[in-house]
């Protein structure tokens, strides 16, 4: 029986020095003209860092300065909601910069989303030339991926840079034999989101029963005994982030799952997407979203249809539990989620060539379009 | 002479193995650890021990209709 994985014969095309720095050269001069804008449209409502710090961020702030409180809101508008519907690697990170730096809430996630969006931009650069081997088109897709207006999440105080980095290098590292490393980032990426651990368990799933479908084709994939024992590994490590934010939940409320159960303040139920998505249809504040919703279906089926297997089980898994629940926020839960963006992206390439300066000029359009939105607190990009 | 050119041929193999094993066996070990772990998290969740007031409003069905926000979003 072959046991051996460490070192296994390896069938990766190696990019050229000059093609990966000429990427990452490519990456940040974007980032930083799209941030340049941001802060422009940003700047007479208080300045880049304050002015996109709304919903969500404002627990996570709350969280990062004064910890989880124990007891619900109270007040008529929000009554029982609490801080512990949101995991805690995200606001944990945002107190570190603020002790390290000495910067303010609102300047420390700002910062840590505007590191960590170029680091997702070339991991997603390397994933899609890992699962393509032919190159073609490779600097054309990851200039879409920085710009892409359904990329705008990443550059907000959100999770979305977060888990998408965790989630990329996780299942990077599970394709090259990390196990150890996967598993640590696995239990952060549970720590990160509430799907996180689902999405791990698709992730070794795949690893153990279709691994030539599983992320990038890094080697040739080891025995089945030890894709077993490094799929086991990765769930049981994966669930040990969600353990600790249950055993601390415990500790502070008494409820383990408390993350579940308070979500019923915001309005959240069980209906079959089906249903919802019907719902969605028949009111005028639901209907962006619900069109969203039949987008990112025929985004899944596309991927499914290019054999991006994995990738659109785990944005079918992300799809299915958060429509499950409601139609709010749907967008962001799919489309922001780093494969739906790479898909976004290869979609594009396939149209006629002439049109990829149209497709430029539309993404950076909408990307001023929703800064714009954003700023302003409309609350379709919630 | 020969014997030993065989054996160094197959030594390589041999100590590949050996490490593989090694290395499946730490895995495991690593996962029961982790698996424990899990099975207390999974115990202490479905063990709660909070007062009435919370129990009335997230623990039974219809503690709060339709949620009570105006302004707030999803949590994620």
């Amino acid at each position: 029986m072959q046991l051996v994985t460490a070192g296994a014969v390896d069938r990766v095309p190696t990019p050229m020095p000059g093609s990966m720095a000429r990427t990452a050269g490519c990456v940040a001069l974007l980032h930083l003209s799209l941030l340049v804008l941001l802060a422009v449209q940003a700047w007479p409502l208080g300045g880049l860092p304050h002015a996109v710090c709304h919903w969500d961020c404002a627990w996570y702030e709350r969280i990062a300065v004064g910890g989880y409180a124990p007891h619900p809101v109270t007040n008529p508008a929000d009554f029982g909601q609490a801080s512990w519907a949101f995991f805690p690697l995200y606001p944990l990170l945002v107190r570190a910069v603020m002790a390290a730096t000495g910067m303010g809430a609102d300047g420390a996630g700002f910062a840590i989303n505007v590191a960590l969006f170029p680091v997702l931009a070339l991991l997603a650069a390397a994933y899609m030339r890992q699962k393509d081997e032919s190159g073609a088109d490779g600097l054309f897709r990851v200039v879409l991926f920085v710009i892409l207006p359904t990329g705008f999440w990443y550059r907000l105080p959100y999770t979305e840079s977060l888990y998408g980095v965790l989630l990329l290098s996780t299942t990077m590292a599970m394709a090259r034999g990390w196990t150890m490393a996967a598993a640590l980032l696995a239990a952060g990426l549970c720590l990160t989101r509430p799907t996180g651990l689902f999405c791990i368990v698709t992730i070794a799933l795949f690893h153990m029963f279709a691994p030539r479908l599983a992320g990038p084709t890094e080697r040739t994939p080891p025995d089945r005994l030890t894709r077993w024992v490094e799929g086991a590994v990765l769930v049981l490590a994966g669930a040990v982030g969600l353990a600790l934010f249950i055993f601390f939940l415990d500790r502070l409320v008494g409820d383990g799952l408390a993350f579940g159960h308070v979500q019923v303040a915001w309005g959240h139920r069980f209906l079959t997407p089906v249903v919802w998505i019907y719902e969605g249809f028949t009111h005028r504040r639901t209907l962006d979203l619900a069109i969203a919703a039949i987008g990112e279906i025929a985004l899944i089926w596309w991927g499914f249809r290019i054999r991006w297997v994995m990738e659109s089980s785990i944005l079918l898994v992300t799809f299915l539990l958060a429509s499950s629940t409601g139609l709010v926020s749907i967008h962001r839960y799919v489309l922001a989620n780093p494969f739906a963006n790479m898909l976004i992206a290869i979609l594009a390439c396939r149209l006629p060539r002439r049109w990829r300066p149209w497709v430029v000029v539309l993404c950076l359009g909408l990307d001023v379009v929703f800064a714009d939105s954003w700023l302003h607190g409309r609350r379709f990009l919630v | 002479m020969e014997d030993g050119s065989l054996s160094d041929a197959r030594e390589p193999g041999a100590v590949a193995r050996r490490a593989g094993r090694r290395r499946l066996l730490g895995l495991a070990a690593f996962g029961l650890l982790c698996g424990l772990v899990d099975l207390a998290a999974a115990w202490r969740a479905e063990h709660p021990h909070v007062d009435d007031a919370y129990r009335r409003l997230y623990l039974v069905p219809g503690g709060i209709v339709n949620g009570a926000t105006g302004s707030a979003t999803r949590p994620g």
